[in-house]
């Protein structure tokens, strides 16, 4: 049955179950459609068939769910891919970040595809801020088109001030080495303790060894080092964070 | 009065008092005059980690600066001083030290056996408490035996009894079985309670009160224990749970709803499954008391640069969340949060003035001595006592060897060629990464697995500053001393040319050294020991060029003996911290990770010291990768470390090194060691 078909037979079903069912599940917003998420990340039954529906009825939030629930799951990938484009066809920020990084993560047989990575992204950095962090680092390293450091940088900054901590955590760097911006060693401390607050376990490291040593134009505080080194103890054991 | 209708009179009065009494809109007990005030301290501890003494497990000594047995002396201080006090523990309260792994994993108590950690606080008489995260981490089935709370989950090794536990209610309201959709444990309670209180009249009086209590457990549970969890329970939406029971809880007559919640405060947008749900739970109808936890920090806080400590709504120095008392009571028994409300009793039942609201957070730490010494309150004795055996149990535990090694492991003389205390961590991190890499990630298959380590401890406080493990038994405390950070292990894919790079950046340890100047010349730079990344494996083989300027100091590098290629792929294990970007390595950028585990070098280490047993030098502490490349200097060079530790210099076959002067005069126990380049 070609998509089309199932769409109208749906559509129909459920105009003869009530009207309103139908133009709701089309036009459901996103805070309810994050909530089917959790309840799909958790297999939870009953909420999939909604979501199938408004998925089938072209609600890009529900495509974009449906999507990232079948790519989670190894044999259902390709299908999954299939409802992300269709989610970011229709300006899904989520469904192109997800594709940009399924991109990244390249399959068994092949290796990461970086011009692919660098459209997704392109597409996603409307409005996800991790899009500008993974296209920062696609430029500063070259990957999928030439290497061009001053837009790395201002991906970077971007993907700093929309919040990602990693981002936060290189910009910090950059600060620290001057590398690209001017050498500012409150401004990396601020932004270290942006990502600390973030809960990022390098960020807090680098924290807990500046107080240790009294570097970076920190005093030596053993206290606030044993707290920050505590906190990333408990920041790793909590699983692993990137961004 | 007819006599029928007198006798009808009676019931009728006592019925329609009932209804009055009943009316969910107001609870007014007949006991308590309207005018009646009391005051109520609400006190929290959070995160105490089965932190109970004040005893550092790893260092095997004792540690003033944490350990319920000095919260105790905050709790009892309170009590003293408040008319009325409520105690509460906000989770993450029974995984976290090595007592705890003893009674979990090494010896899991039995169904009549309470945790150490409950039997402290049992005698504590805690209110309540809900569960954290870390609760879950060594499976449901421990969970439900220890809590005593019997559980309808898809599991097995359920306890079929409820067994010993809390004398104290657990609540959780977000987490729900997968079999039947009901909570673990009771979404809340509501607690009958007596406050001492004043009259209208200035008499003292007693009034009844209810407390309602529900808790919460950051969502992300699924995935940090999702071995555990995944497909037994789900989370709901922290927000519609908290409004539906909130509203239940006050229509069973609760007149304070406290809410304890195992997050912090995160002002980023709201998600049903956002970890830190403090600040939208405090946006919550009929919420009075919030107490906050996780994320190890102290609220109010009026230095604190956290971002959602500064968000809008939040007063970081009076405590208050959208205007609701709120407290973060630090972690590991360092903190007491207390709310402090004065409570009237009005038409409909009691109110809190809000105006006289509270909150503070008080630490067992008091200040500071002449000495500049830390001085913290004195510990509960009674404590000790209490959990004596399982105390001992657990210092046996650490103690017991899961290896030995025939060689003393040692950093004093890392920067100059020893490998004695880095070597087995890089074999040890090795392995781990290439059996993953063999199981899970075939594209690589084919690719060289190395390790790179830093010596972490290379004197920068002093001649004590080094590592230094004894030949003879290792333990697990002696594992602490050879990985000291909270990493996790990651996989790094990066080509020849990077690890040159790589490299290139460690050589930064060292100054660039001129051949004529006939003067002394440090050697060791400021760059920090701890990031002198390093090989230790006959597979790699460099040299490291002192006389030249940073960033050309790597020649000779080969692997397995050849000029290794530039643009060949090299797996390459290391940690989170320069994976991310730690110590601005080039091409360490987060973009390369291969694989980012959730195990914990130093776990890592402790496995494959288990797994290998008898470490010896020849095997495990002799393989140098790199030397400096060979100069002839007019003067000397020299560098600094531990007085008096020549010979281990000597063991480690380094015979270039000699004592230049026997204290360096900084007076932190430090020689300066003399290098002849040229051998």
């Amino acid at each position: 049955m070609g998509r089309q078909t199932i769409r109208y037979t749906v559509l129909a079903l459920l105009l003869a179950a009530g009207s309103t069912t139908a133009i709701t599940l089309h036009q459901l917003p996103p805070t309810t459609v994050e909530q089917w998420q959790l309840a799909a990340r958790q297999g939870r039954q009953p909420a999939l068939w909604q979501l199938w529906a408004a998925a089938y009825l072209g609600n890009r939030h529900a495509q974009w769910v449906v999507g990232d629930y079948l790519v989670s799951q190894r044999p259902r990938q390709a299908e999954g891919s299939a409802w992300l484009r269709r989610a970011a066809q229709q300006g899904e920020g989520h469904a192109a970040l997800r594709l940009g990084e399924l991109a990244l993560a390249g399959t068994l047989d092949g290796g990461a595809d970086y011009p692919q990575a660098r459209h997704w992204f392109k597409q996603a950095a409307a409005t996800q801020a991790s899009a500008h962090y993974q296209l920062a680092l696609l430029y500063k390293n070259g990957r999928g088109g030439p290497a061009d450091a001053e837009l790395a940088l201002a991906e970077l900054q971007q993907a700093a001030a929309g919040g990602v901590a990693q981002a936060r955590f290189l910009l910090a760097n950059a600060y620290l080495n001057g590398d690209g911006v001017p050498r500012d060693e409150a401004q990396a401390i601020q932004l270290l303790q942006q990502a600390a607050s973030a809960g990022h376990p390098a960020a807090m490291q680098a924290l807990a060894l500046a107080y240790q040593r009294g570097d970076l134009g920190l005093p030596q505080d053993p206290q606030r080092a044993a707290n920050y080194f505590s906190a990333a103890a408990e920041a790793i054991e909590d699983g692993p964070r990137l961004h | 009065m007819k006599a029928k209708y007198k006798r009808l009179l009676a019931p009728l009065v006592l019925a329609l008092l009932a209804a009055g009494c009943n009316s969910s809109s107001s609870h007014k007990s007949a006991q308590v005059e309207v005018g009646t005030h009391a005051s109520v301290a609400l006190l929290e501890t959070t995160d105490l980690h089965t932190n109970i003494l004040g005893y550092d497990y790893f260092k095997l000594a004792e540690d003033k600066s944490l350990g319920l047995d000095r919260t105790i002396s905050l709790i009892q201080a309170a009590r003293a001083e408040f008319s009325n006090t409520l105690l509460f523990d906000n989770g993450d309260t029974i995984q976290g030290s090595a007592l705890a792994d003893y009674q979990a994993l090494i010896a899991p108590i039995d169904c009549s056996t309470t945790l150490a950690q409950y039997k402290v606080m049992n005698r504590l008489n805690y209110d309540a408490g809900v569960i954290g995260n870390h609760e879950f981490n060594y499976g449901l089935a421990f969970l439900s035996q220890v809590t005593g709370t019997p559980f309808n989950v898809e599991e097995e090794g359920l306890p079929s009894e409820a067994c010993a536990g809390p004398n104290f209610p657990l609540v959780l309201a977000n987490v729900v079985s997968s079999k039947d959709d009901q909570p673990l444990f009771a979404p809340y309670v509501i607690l009958d309670r007596t406050l001492q209180a004043e009259g209208p009249d200035g008499s003292t009086v007693e009034a009844p009160i209810k407390v309602g209590v529900i808790g919460f457990a950051p969502p992300p549970i699924l995935n940090w224990d999702k071995r555990w969890l995944d497909g037994k329970v789900y989370v709901t939406d922290t927000i519609d749970t908290a409004a539906e029971y909130v509203t239940q809880m006050r229509a069973e007559g609760a007149d304070l709803v406290v809410m304890l919640e195992h997050g912090g405060v995160d002002s980023s947008p709201y998600s049903a499954s956002m970890e830190n749900a403090g600040y939208y739970l405090a946006q919550v109808r009929g919420v009075d008391v919030l107490f906050l936890g996780h994320s190890h920090q102290t609220f109010p806080n009026a230095t604190s640069t956290a971002t959602g400590f500064n968000a809008e709504g939040v007063d970081k120095t009076g405590g208050f969340i959208h205007g609701v008392p709120a407290t973060m009571g630090g972690y590991w028994g360092k903190n007491l949060g207390v709310v402090k409300l004065e409570l009237v009793y009005g038409d409909s039942g009691w109110y809190v003035d809000t105006p006289q609201t509270t909150v503070e957070v008080r630490a067992t730490l008091l200040g500071k001595d002449d000495q500049g010494a830390n001085v913290y309150v004195t510990p509960d004795t009674s404590v000790a006592e209490l959990i004596a055996s399982e105390h001992a149990a657990t210092i046996a535990y650490v103690k017991t060897p899961i290896g030995d090694t025939d060689f003393r492991m040692t950093t004093y003389f890392a920067d100059v060629g020893e490998v004695t205390a880095v070597e087995i961590v890089n074999q040890a991190q090795a392995a781990y990464v290439a059996d993953y890499v063999a199981a899970n990630l075939p594209q690589y298959q084919g690719l060289p697995v190395l390790s790179v380590s830093a010596p972490f401890k290379s004197g920068y406080g002093g001649g004590s500053d080094y590592t230094d493990v004894a030949q003879g038994d290792l333990a697990i405390n002696n594992a602490a001393d050879l990985y000291l950070y909270p990493n996790t292990v990651y996989a790094v894919k990066v080509t020849g040319q990077g690890i040159k790079d790589w490299l290139e950046k460690a050589a930064n340890r060292f100054n660039q050294i001129d051949p004529t100047l006939t003067t002394a010349q440090e050697l060791v730079s400021s760059f920090p020991g701890y990031n002198f990344d390093l090989f230790t494996t006959a597979d790699i083989s460099y040299q490291i060029d002192v006389t030249q300027p940073a960033g050309s100091r790597i020649v000779s590098l080969t692997y397995q003996g050849s000029p290794i290629d530039l643009n060949g792929e090299f797996i390459i294990a290391t940690n989170n911290y320069r994976a991310s970007g730690g110590g601005s390595f080039p091409g360490l950028d987060g973009s390369n990770i291969i694989y980012a585990s959730p195990d914990a070098n130093r776990d890592v280490l402790i496995s494959y010291i288990k797994q290998v047993q008898h470490l010896t030098r020849s095997q495990h502490g002799a393989h140098r990768s790199w030397r400096f490349a060979p100069v002839t200097t007019a003067g000397p060079v020299i560098f600094h470390s531990a007085q008096g530790q020549l010979e281990v210099a000597n063991a480690a076959g380094l015979n270039n090194v000699s004592l230049y002067q026997a204290d360096d005069g900084s007076a932190k126990g430090l020689s300066i060691y003399q290098i002849d380049l040229s051998q």
